[in-house]
Parts: structure tokens; sequence; C-alpha cells
């Protein structure tokens, strides 16, 4: 009896534990005919990812521009 | 003062002294009213002190902890009809049980005055929810809309609110054991809140019911009772999944009860997974895919005249929003894709709630009395935009007290008197990019008494109750209190074979904060929300007759009602557009006038009773002062059901056959801005088999939902604006593994041969 209780109170554990959140991420650009492009520059995760979506991208130039992130 | 404090502590030690003091017995025997032989295995069981025990081979039994106090018990055996009787611990009783002729359905006990279903006033619909899964059910709310009279309102699979006569939201109030539970339920796109893991069954009051539910119970009652514990000193587990193809959904649960002596334990765990479901094309919608897990324990306790019980729920969902697009071309194919994918995407909410109760009973010689705490924690995020900040982020926190003590002066006169507390307070995230409500926090108070009085054949009720809310908003420095005072009186005549029901009830509903308050994007429901500070009070006033007829072969049940509520709140749409959502304002109709009717017939052929025939049909209208007709009415809904029952044996054997139809009518009687609707048919098929050792048993189950593969847009879908339509053809398949462990031979072979 312990066994299936301590089984039940073991597979909520791990079934509540949440994994750590990637994202693959974009930004807006436009291309050189001007047209808008959406530029992938690849998985982020955890705070890494909180900081891009409060902060923005930094580009080259040192500017920031918004990201967009899609949940997993 | 601290003198004081100990007098108080002494007062109360003495009384739990006196409620614990006296330990008693409850025996007798049971026999087989044509032959007087002892019926083997028949459960006598007190719903009230959910205490009980089974016969042994010769029919006796024996009951400990069972207080002086008269409790209703009720007996079932198999292949007899049930019993219920009063008892009190003071006597040796002998129970007469009639063979079944035909398979009648079994005594319910409506939940919380504790009465027979056929002997209360008000009448309770009750559906248990092993019965209703003669056709798997994936959802809480696919449960809901096979219920007579109720609907749900979605957003997709993944989101169901109960709409109850026309009435929903903050106008349906739900318990869970009762505990009230508050979870943003204001909220087109806020589900019900309650997984059914773990549930017996549930209860639904239609219309007014604020006597012993509180204020905002103006459509009625969902109230949610948890599963029975196991018997005394037994135990047993269960381990069950379930598979259906249209959205490739897996729900698996399992579970553990107990009870040694006075104690009792339930554990159970669940999980679903639904990846977006396909509609009659083969298509699929967009983001209804969800994923949610639960956990849920209880601990009984039974002490002579005391009871204890205390209940914790977790649950969490992530469920994505369908139908949702910043696009400025709007079109049906949009939200459609041929990819299938469970993996959440934007946007979605992340819904996690904690819900805990406590309920201590004292018994008397003539009265008792509960007295329950709880607190509920909703955590509700929406995650619009970016997967790390969310759009809207509220963390409700509701404190609840019940205080309810109940006298019976004679049998035929009883009293009932109670208090209902509720503190509720909501805190938005840091984080979060909108407020929608601010930081607030609302105060209920509300003092009832009900009289009951009557004999076996005429039965009455009236009540008196008065409730008093405070809404607090920090920020704004705002504070408003309303008052209500509400009433129900009833009457009931039963004989064997006919029940009259005839009940008046009032209901009173303050504006609720987001009512009054919210100024903000409410992304769910793709709506920018303008409360009014200004808002009235609601008030519900119902006459509701009940007519019940019912022989071994039929049941046949009338139930027209009419509903007046007065300053009734909606939203109503505006021209305006703010951040490219639809500006939606609360507004408030001089009053509403809502009537309608359900009717039930159950049919049982004398030369065949194995076989269940039932259907039902309910309607309603809703028309305004203005003469216009109200927003999200349900449509007419004929509801038929064909069961045929095997009988049990040992090994393999086919359990029942279902064939269920529910036929929705078209709605054309819509609000001046909605849409009308077009009606359709669900047909489904299930078959249900068990194989069965001495110990355990198992369940298998399988079936097709929406055979015809119809192709629907529900009225009461929030995205029947997209012209989204509902799942196409489901097939599904289930197995349960029961695992009962018997340990009580030691307790029956102390029982004394009672039937010589």
């Amino acid at each position: 009896m312990k066994k299936v209780i301590l089984g039940i109170l073991a597979i909520s554990a791990i079934g509540f534990t949440s994994c750590k959140k990637c994202s693959e991420c974009h930004y807006e650009a436009l291309d050189s005919s001007g047209m808008e492009v959406e530029v992938e520059f690849g998985e982020h995760c955890g705070d890494d990812l909180k900081d891009l979506e409060s902060i923005g991208y930094q580009l080259s130039d040192g500017t920031f521009v918004d990201v967009h992130c899609h949940a997993h | 003062m601290k003198s004081q404090t100990y007098k108080l502590m002494f007062l109360a030690l003495i009384f739990l002294d006196f409620a614990c003091c006296y330990s008693q017995v409850l025996k007798g025997v049971v026999l087989n009213s044509d032959t007087k032989i002892g019926v083997p295995d028949a459960y006598i069981y007190s719903f009230d002190l959910e205490i009980g025990n089974s016969t042994n081979e010769k029919g006796n039994f024996e009951i400990s902890q069972f207080p002086k106090y008269k409790s209703k018990i009720l007996i079932s055996a198999h292949g007899y009809e049930d019993q219920s009787m009063f008892i009190s611990s003071d006597s040796i009783i002998t129970i007469l049980m009639e063979p079944k002729h035909a398979m009648l359905d079994e005594f319910v006990v409506a939940t919380p005055t504790g009465k027979l279903q056929g002997e209360n006033i008000t009448y309770v619909t009750t559906i248990k929810l092993n019965e209703s899964a003669s056709i798997n059910n994936n959802t809480i709310g696919e449960v809901l809309t096979n219920a007579p009279g109720v609907y749900v309102a979605s957003v997709g699979r993944g989101i169901s609110k109960p709409v109850i006569r026309g009435l929903s939201g903050n106008r349906v109030v739900t318990y869970l054991d009762g505990l009230r539970i508050e979870n943003q339920q204001w909220g087109g796109d806020h589900g019900v809140g309650v997984t059914a893991l773990g549930i017996d069954r549930f209860e639904i009051i239609k219309g007014p019911s604020s006597l012993l539910y509180g204020s905002d119970a103006i459509g009625g009652v969902l109230y949610f009772v948890e599963a029975q514990y196991a018997k005394k000193n037994t135990s047993k587990s269960f381990i069950e999944t379930s598979f259906e193809s249209n959205s490739l959904s897996n729900n698996t649960s399992i579970g553990k009860q107990f009870t040694k002596e006075n104690s009792k334990f339930n554990f159970f765990y669940g999980s679903s997974l639904n990846a977006d479901y396909s509609l009659p094309n083969g298509l699929r919608i967009l983001d209804s895919r969800f994923v949610s897990q639960a956990f849920k324990t209880s601990y009984g306790y039974n002490k002579n005249r005391w009871k204890i019980n205390v209940r914790y729920n977790f649950s969490k969902s992530i469920i994505g929003i369908p139908g949702h697009s910043h696009k400025d071309s709007i079109y049906t194919e949009l939200f459609y894709t041929d990819k299938l994918d469970w993996r959440s995407t934007l946007p979605y909410q992340n819904i996690t709630n904690n819900f805990i109760n406590v309920e201590n009973k004292f018994y008397f010689d003539k009265s008792y009395l509960t007295m329950q705490i709880g607190h509920t924690i909703n955590s509700s995020k929406e995650f619009e935009e970016k997967v790390t900040i969310p759009g809207i982020d509220m963390l409700l926190n509701s404190s609840t007290l019940n205080l309810r003590y109940a006298y019976k002066f004679s049998s035929i006169l009883e009293l009932l008197s109670g208090v209902q507390g509720m503190y509720q307070r909501n805190t938005n995230g840091n984080n979060a990019e909108e407020i929608l409500i601010p930081n607030s926090f609302t105060t209920d108070l509300g003092i009832y008494s009900i009289l009951f009085a009557g004999n076996k054949k005429l039965k009455f009720q009236s009540g008196l109750r008065t409730d008093y809310r405070i809404i607090n908003v920090d920020s704004r420095n705002f504070q408003k209190d309303f008052t209500g005072i509400n009433y129900a009186v009833g009457g009931g005549y039963f004989t064997k074979s006919s029940i009259v029901r005839l009940n008046l009830s009032s209901g009173f509903r303050a504006p609720h904060t987001s009512e009054m308050i919210a100024n903000g994007i409410h992304h769910g429901s793709f709506q920018y929300v303008v409360g009014d500070l200004d808002l009235m009070t609601e008030n519900a006033n119902q006459i509701d007759l009940m007519y019940e007829y019912s022989n071994q072969h039929l049941a046949i049940v009338f139930n027209p009602f009419y509903n007046q509520i007065k300053n009734f709140i909606y939203l109503q749409r505006q021209d305006s557009v703010i951040e490219s959502y639809p500006v939606y304002n609360y507004v408030q109709n001089e009053k509403v006038n809502m009537y309608g009717a359900d009717l039930g017939v159950h049919y049982h052929p004398h030369f065949f009773h194995r076989l269940h025939i039932e259907s039902s049909y309910s309607y309603l209208r809703a028309i305004n002062s203005n003469n216009e007709f109200i927003d999200q009415i349900p449509p007419g809904k004929w509801m038929a059901n064909i069961k045929i029952e095997f009988d049990e044996k040992e090994g393999f054997y086919f359990k029942n056959i279902v064939i269920r139809n529910n036929f929705i009518l078209a709605q054309n009687e819509v609000a001046p801005n909605e849409i009308p609707s077009k009606g359709y048919n669900l047909l489904d098929f299930g078959i249900n088999s068990v194989v069965k050792t001495k110990q355990n048993e198992i369940n298998l189950n399988a079936g097709v939902k929406n055979i015809l593969n119809c192709n629907y847009v529900d009225h009461l879908s929030n995205l029947k604006y997209l012209n989204i339509a509902g799942p196409g053809i489901n097939y599904y398949i289930g197995i349960k593994f029961n695992i009962i462990n018997k340990q009580q031979k030691h307790e029956k072979s102390n029982f004394r041969n009672l039937s010589n």
C-alpha cells in the first residue's frame, strides 16, 4: 500500500516539475528589396530568453529590436 | 484578555470532549423480504457520516463509531431494490430487501441538505460520472454537455463553462464538496476550474439558489462530490488510460483509496494530453491543444459524534486559445492546419489551482453542526505575444467560512441556519503587460435560516437570507458595498407514483469587480473590456414547477419555470476599437424575462428489463425590457439515449451497449448583433465490457463519437463568429484496472448471527 501511495506522489511530483523553457526566436527586418523578412537567430532558454523578450535583441550597430519567440 | 482566551479554549475543549464522548455501534441484519434469508455483501452506508460496512455471508452487519444522531442510511445489494431509512445506533435493526423487478435507478442523496432525491423539495439533477461514462467523456465540459438542461459555452475543447438555464459565468456558482470554487469565472474563456479526477458525481440546481449557496447563484449551482472513501478496513486502487483519435488525446489516471479503522484516505493523480482537434474535413484547428495535470488527496476521520474531512486539490493546465489572430483580414481558413502538434504555442493560458478544504461536523442527539473553512488559490496567466512575459497575470486568493447548524424539533420539523463568509483578494503580477482588473479585495457575509416541515406526503420549506458585500480597489481608493435579502418558499406533494413540487426563490448578485473596474484587453475573449462603477445589483425571482411520475417501467419529468432578472448586467459591443480589439462595455438592462421547460422520459419495457430508453428535451427563451432577445441563449436540445445492460458474471462479459443522440435545434432568437446558428445532430455509440476475477476487475470500453462526422458550429461557442466548427468523428478506446483488497475478516468474525 505504501508503495502505491509513494508511487502516486512520485508520479505527481515528476508530472508537475516544469522543464526549462526554450524557444526559437526571430526578429523582423527589411531585406535589400525593402520586403519585411523574419530573421531567425536560434533557440534561447531560461533567463536569456526572458531578457531577450523584455529588452530586445541587440544588432551589430548597437540598436535593439523587438523579438518574437515561439513557445514549445 | 489572556484569561478570556483560556476560558474560551476551555469551553472549546469541553465542547469537543462532549462531542467525542459516546462510542456507539450500529448492528443489524439484512434479509430477503420473500425468503427471509440473509443477504450477503449488502452495503449499508451513511452519506452524511461517510461511514458504512458490508454484510457477512449471513446478512449481519456492524458499523462502529455510529453516533446516536438519527442519520439516513442507504442499503444496496446486487439484485435488490435500494432501501433508505433514518436510524440511530441505539437499536438492532432488521432490513428487508425486495428483489429487483427492473433495472431502476439507484437512490441518490442530494447535498448539502442530505435528503434523498425523491424527498427533496428543490429538484436536484444528479449525474454520476461513471454512468455518464457509458460513452467516454474526455473533459468535464463533455460530461456537462450531456446533462439534461445544461449547456456549455466553449472556446475549443480545452475551455468549457457551464450554462444553466441560459446563465453562466458569475451567475453559476461551483462548489466542490462544500468549498466554493473561485477561478475568475467572470471571463468568457475561464473554464469550470474542477477536473473530473476523483469525482463521483455532480449535482445541478437550476435557477436562483442564493439561500444555501450565497450571492451570485442566480443562474444555478454546480455541486461536485468527490468519490466515496473505500469500505471499512479495505483498500482499492485503479489505473486507467484512454485514447481518442480526433485530437490524439490520452487521459491517464491512477488512484488509491483505503480505510483503516476510523481513518480514510483517497489519493488520485491524472494527466491529459490533447493535440489540436480535427474537423470533419480532416484539417485541424490551430492552437486548440491543451494539457493538464491534477493531484487530489482527502483524509477523513470519524470518532463517535465527530467527523472531519481534509481535502486538497492541485491542478495545472496549459490551454491553447484558438481563433486568435492579429492579421487585418480574418477568415476561417486562417485557423486551419494540417500539422499535428501537442506542444504549447502562443497564445495560451497557464492556469494553476490549489484548493484546500477542512470540514468538521459534530452530531448531537437532535442536531448537527458543520464548520467548514477553505482556501482557494487561482493563478490565471495568459501568454499572448511573449513566452516569458504574460499578457495577463492574476492571482486570486479566496478564503471561505461556512457554519451550519441543523436542529430537528421533531420528525416533521427541522431548522437549518448558517453563516457564510468569504474574503477574496485579486493581485496582478508585476511582470504582466496588461492589468485588466486592478488589485482589489472583496468581502462577503451572509446569514440564513430555512425551516423544513412536513410528513411523508406533504412537505414545505421556507427561508430567508441576508447578504453583504464590500468591494475595495487599492489603487483607485474605491469602495462600494451592496446588500441583498433573499427568500425561498416551496412545497411538495409526494405519493408512491407522483411528485409535485412548486418553488419560489430569489437570488442576488452584486456586480463583480471585473464588471465595475475592468479597463483593458482580454486576450482570451479577444475584447477590450470597459467596466462601469455605477452598476447596481442583479435581482432574480423564479417560479419553478415540477411534476414527476414513475412506476416500475416508466418515469416522466416535466419542469416548466419562469425567471425574471432585474438590472441584468451584460457586455455590449461598441462601435469603437482600441489597439485593434473591439470595445465591449458592461451595461445593464432593466429586466430580463427567461422562461422555458425541461421534459424527460425514462422507459424500461416490461418484456425487456435490461433495455433503458431515456429522452429529454430542454427549451429556453429570454427577452429583455426592450423586447430583444438576449445574447448566448442556448437553443432547444433533444437528447435520446438507448442502453442495453447485461448480467454480471465471472470472467469476461459485456456490461452495456449505448447509443446516444443529441439533437441541437437551430437558434434564430438572437440578440441584435448576434448571429443565428444552424441545428445539428451528434450520434454516438459506446460498448463497455468487464473482465472480472474474485478480487480484481478490468473495464474495457470503446466507441465512436459524432459517427455521422457532422460539421457543426455550436451557438454557445466563442468561435462561432469565425465559423470554426466543432470536432468531427472521434474513435475512442479505454481500459481501467481495478484492484480491490478486502482486509475485513477480523471485523466480520466478530459479528453475532443476528438472523437466527
